[in-house]
């Protein structure tokens, strides 16, 4: 059982660096990849926007609550756009990107494995591996980022939605003071570090979907697996990237 | 791939990367990192929180950043901040602009506040050195302010030591003269009790920073406030040095009076005195017109007693200034009055004592109260004794930090015999009241009031005295 | 080698997953512009058979020869350019089942061409009409029947013009007009333009149909071996037993 884990985690390893050094090997798979940013990327923005407003409105409240209590209402912009960009932002879109693009991933390769499709893209002289796994994960590594930010400002806009009905702050003044205390390095790690969260998703995904077994019902274990793993992952590596993060830009 | 799903992607892409970089200019713009600055310099002995990154304003605006904080090479060196200030901040900043730390809100973050200079001072140039002024904590000044009253504290002690020192050997000499120091020993009490209540203000201020009440800690940014706490301390600094030189006096006096051959001395003295006076008072005062010119112990001994008298007086108008400053005056405006003594009669008739309080009065005729003594001048009768024991017993009825008024009439006589006779009739009630019942001595005052018409039952010139309890409103049952 | 004629050797080929052994010290070869038709029951390595042909499946042992080079050790770029040479039909057609029919068929001429797309354009269309399947390239596959996608699977495996084609059940999950339909498809394949063919099937009217010859694999083992009718005459009962058996799936 353990030996099984074991085994199961070094081959994910394995995988993972096969990623990793494809992706430097020809053919660049450019238009699939282009493809998968698209497919995971664009069609996430919807979600991703919700979400971010949602959450920024949430935390907008939270921050007032407590902040109130020390007469420190002028801080709620730049509390909340501060715990947005160095955790939240990244988290939860981390978590919903897992959700969405992590199950679909697994769904997907598992299906075109016990349909025989990888397979068929091999006997086409075509390197499955570059071609289905590769692409995904250059397509999360690159998106993950840019959802990240989306999620940032659609929480920072939903907190000035939030905060503009309490209080009626102006946007010019809730933005000038929503990036007050917001350092580069709060700002440039937290967001780059989601490409860490973005290759971890999709390597999980891709390896449990690339190597499915059982048919229709793998399919689905796949799937499910592939947003656990690669969400209790996703939350594990965070606190390694935290660490290393205030290690190389300690706060000053 | 489509036209179409390469624009999605282009839009995709760029948008979102635009948005980063929008990130990106704002954080930078806040950072000022946009605009041309020049690199000045200041010193620290003490950052109390500056780090590089903090920000710098001029004169209370965003102006910069602290780039870099060099530690010094050694314990006596000064902590080298350099930091940045926005070019167009140059014509206000010159050479004789000061840097300050100063706590920026109440989340604790430290700033580098650069004041503007004067117009006489030059332009700095970058690299250019500013002067400091170290940051002062609060957590210090109240440390300071809670040392000084402890000092103060220890200074009335050794006081009152060094005067029961001094008591000993006087009381060998004449018994009154201990009703003297017990009368000092009375107004050490009140330096004592002020103490006290500062000691009391300062933890309420404290605690209520500590409570995070908004209004209370911003006002601790407040460089006014903060001078009048300075201020107070310094007070109370120079009342503790004033105690501490009578203290030295007293222990002069005490030592000079313990060594052999000063005795012999003294001895002369106490003969001398013993046939002087038979009140310590007088005897004591005596000292200072009737042996001028002679050397010796006398001598030590006036000067002693006129620096104490001094010393005491100074110590009093310290008091009196204390009482004013911001940091006592809730504590006497609650009270009510600031020294009953200090009420002139122009003010008291004009109805400006006590406006909230409700008067309590006790009416008592001259003829109730006084007859002629051996001497020719009135004093207390019996039968007027008997009197104020029933107005005393009806006044403790009432809580005892009530200022109570005593009011003297006469109508006989030239104006200024009217009021010095109303004088001597309300200090006479006053004297016996306070020798037997326990007044408090500071809320009894006296008010001559002369042959002014009063309210009195009948209408005339009231003869007599007037003994007024002046309540607080919702207690009051005035008459 | 014997000479030109052999396109496809399979030398002492062994094979197994886990404690199962699937091939077990398999040889064989076939001739150029024959068809060459696996029998055996379902899960009695057929499909390893011809999987292990192009390469998706390694042996443990013994060598695998394609077109004279050694599939079984074949890496890259090398084992890609000899799987260009060669279709594979899979039982269940494997068509990417995220684009449509069209592209489908064009994928391997958009990846290992550089054909403009209007000769792409005309190859599909071409392809699609011997299949049968004129005017279907905007559809998506699975929009259309079992019959129709294996056919689609069988023009994208076509498409590159490969000398030796394999076939992995041809007529599973079809009715046995559609199966039938196939079958001459595969034989016109093989009479027309001499592609060699690897059929794996267990439809025994079909493999009399295609195949020149025909191999019996039971437990890992090649039974029997030659043309139909020697198989019929076979000393082994089973052997004898299963060419009776008409088709079905």
């Amino acid at each position: 059982m353990v030996t099984a884990a074991l085994a199961q985690a070094g081959d994910m390893l394995l995988f993972a660096a096969r990623a990793l050094r494809d992706v430097w090997r020809r053919p660049w798979e450019g238009a699939e990849i282009a493809r998968q940013i698209l497919e995971v990327g664009w069609r996430s923005l919807p979600l991703i926007t919700a979400a971010g407003f949602a959450v920024g409105v949430v935390m907008s409240m939270h921050t007032r609550a407590s902040l109130e209590r020390f007469g420190a209402e002028a801080m709620i912009p730049a509390g909340l756009a501060l715990a947005l960009i160095k955790e939240t932002g990244p988290l939860v879109t981390g978590l919903l990107f897992s959700g969405r693009v992590g199950a679909g991933i697994g769904a997907e390769l598992g299906a075109m494995r016990v349909t025989e499709q990888i397979d068929a893209l091999e006997s086409l002289a075509v390197d499955s591996f570059k071609y289905l796994v590769v692409t995904r994960v250059v397509a999360c590594v690159v998106a993950m980022p840019l959802l990240t930010t989306v999620t940032n400002f659609a929480g920072i806009i939903g907190g000035f939605v939030a905060e503009t009905a309490v209080s009626g702050m102006s946007f010019a003044l809730y933005f000038d003071r929503a990036f007050s205390l917001i350092n580069f390095s709060d700002y440039v790690p937290s967001t780059l570090k989601t490409c860490v969260f973005g290759f971890i998703i999709a390597t999980v995904s891709a390896y449990l979907g690339y190597n499915t077994r059982g048919g229709t019902a793998g399919v689905g274990q796949a799937s499910t697996r592939a947003v656990v793993l690669s969400s209790i992952l996703l939350i594990l590596s965070n606190v390694v990237l935290v660490k290393m993060i205030l290690f190389f830009f300690p706060s000053r | 791939m489509p036209v179409s799903k390469k624009v999605t992607l282009a839009v995709f892409l760029g948008g979102a990367f635009l948005l980063f970089t929008l990130g990106l200019f704002l954080i930078g713009d806040r950072r000022m990192m946009f605009e041309r600055s020049i690199e000045l310099r200041t010193e620290y002995r003490q950052l109390s929180g500056l780090k590089v990154g903090s920000k710098v304003l001029v004169s209370g605006m965003d102006a910069g950043e602290v780039l870099a904080i060099d530690v010094p090479g050694g314990p006596d060196g000064r902590f080298q901040v350099r930091f940045r200030v926005l070019e167009k901040f140059r014509p206000v900043l010159r050479s004789d602009s000061v840097a300050t730390i100063q706590m920026d809100g109440l989340v604790g973050n430290k700033v580098l506040q650069i004041g503007a200079g004067t117009p006489q001072g030059r332009e700095l140039e970058p690299g250019d050195l500013i002067a400091s002024r170290e940051p002062v904590e609060i957590s210090d000044l109240i440390k300071e302010a809670v040392e000084t009253v402890q000092y103060a504290r220890g200074s009335v002690a050794d006081v009152r030591e060094a005067i029961d020192g001094a008591v000993d050997m006087f009381e060998q000499l004449t018994r009154n003269a201990s009703d003297i120091v017990q009368e000092v020993g009375k107004d050490v009490k009140e330096i004592s009790e002020a103490g006290r209540q500062a000691t009391g203000d300062v933890r309420d201020l404290v605690a209520g920073v500590k409570a995070g009440r908004g209004s209370l800690g911003k006002l601790i940014t407040d460089d006014a406030l903060y001078e009048r706490i300075r201020g107070t301390v310094g007070e109370a600094e120079r009342v503790a040095g004033n105690l501490r030189e009578i203290s030295d006096d007293a222990k002069a006096i005490t030592e000079e009076l313990k060594s052999a051959g000063l005795a012999a001395k003294f001895d002369r003295v106490v003969s001398n005195a013993a046939d002087a006076a038979e009140k310590g008072k007088r005897l004591v005062q005596g000292l200072l017109p009737e042996r001028k010119g002679e050397g010796g112990l006398s001598t030590d001994l006036r000067e002693t007693v006129a620096n104490a008298n001094k010393a005491m007086s100074d110590f009093a108008e310290n008091m009196e200034a204390l009482k004013r400053n911001w940091f006592f005056r809730g504590f006497f405006n609650q009270r009510g009055f600031f020294d009953l003594d200090a009420v002139s009669v122009a003010d008291y008739q004009a109805g400006r004592f006590a406006p909230d309080r409700v008067p309590e009065r006790h009416w008592l005729h001259r003829s109730e109260l006084f007859m002629t003594g051996a001497d020719g001048a009135e004093e207390l009768s019996p039968d007027g004794r008997r009197k104020l024991d029933e107005v005393a017993a009806e006044l403790l009825r009432q809580a005892r930090n009530n200022p109570l008024m005593i009011e003297g009439y006469a109508s006989a006589g030239a104006a200024h015999e009217q009021i010095l006779a109303s004088l001597a009739r309300a200090a006479a009630v006053r004297d016996y009241l306070l020798k037997r019942y326990p007044f408090q001595r500071n809320y009894v005052g006296v008010m001559p009031m002369g042959a002014v018409a009063s309210s009195d039952p009948s209408g005339a010139p009231w003869d007599g005295v007037s003994v007024v309890l002046y309540l607080p409103r919702e207690t009051g049952r005035g008459r | 080698m014997e000479g030109d004629d052999i396109v496809i050797r399979f030398e002492r080929v062994s094979k197994s997953f886990g404690p199962l052994k699937v091939l077990d010290e398999v040889s064989f070869e076939v001739k150029r512009g024959t068809a060459f038709c696996i029998l055996g029951r379902s899960g009695t390595g057929k499909s390893v058979t011809v999987k292990s042909l192009i390469g998706l499946v390694r042996p443990d042992s013994g060598r695998i020869f394609v077109e004279g080079e050694e599939v079984s050790r074949l890496e890259g770029e090398a084992l890609a350019r000899l799987r260009r040479r060669m279709g594979f039909l899979f039982q269940y057609s494997a068509l990417f089942d995220s684009i449509t029919v069209g592209e489908n068929v064009a994928f391997p001429l958009r990846r290992h061409t550089r054909l403009s797309e209007h000769e792409i354009e005309r190859r599909v269309r071409e392809k699609l009409e011997r299949v049968g399947l004129a005017g279907i390239e905007d559809r998506m596959p699975d929009e259309i029947s079992g019959g129709m996608r294996k056919r689609v699977g069988l023009a994208r495996a076509l498409v590159l013009n490969p000398s030796v084609l394999l076939v992995d059940e041809p007529s599973s999950g079809l009715d046995p007009l559609t199966a039938a339909e196939i079958d001459d498809l595969l034989l016109d394949l093989k009479l027309r333009e001499k592609t060699t063919l690897v059929v794996v099937t267990h439809n025994i009217p079909s493999a009399r149909k295609i195949g020149d010859e025909l191999a019996m694999l039971h437990e890992g083992r090649i039974l029997a071996r030659g043309r139909p009718e020697e198989l019929e005459r076979s000393e082994h009962a089973m052997v004898r037993e299963f060419m009776k058996t008409q088709g079905g799936t």
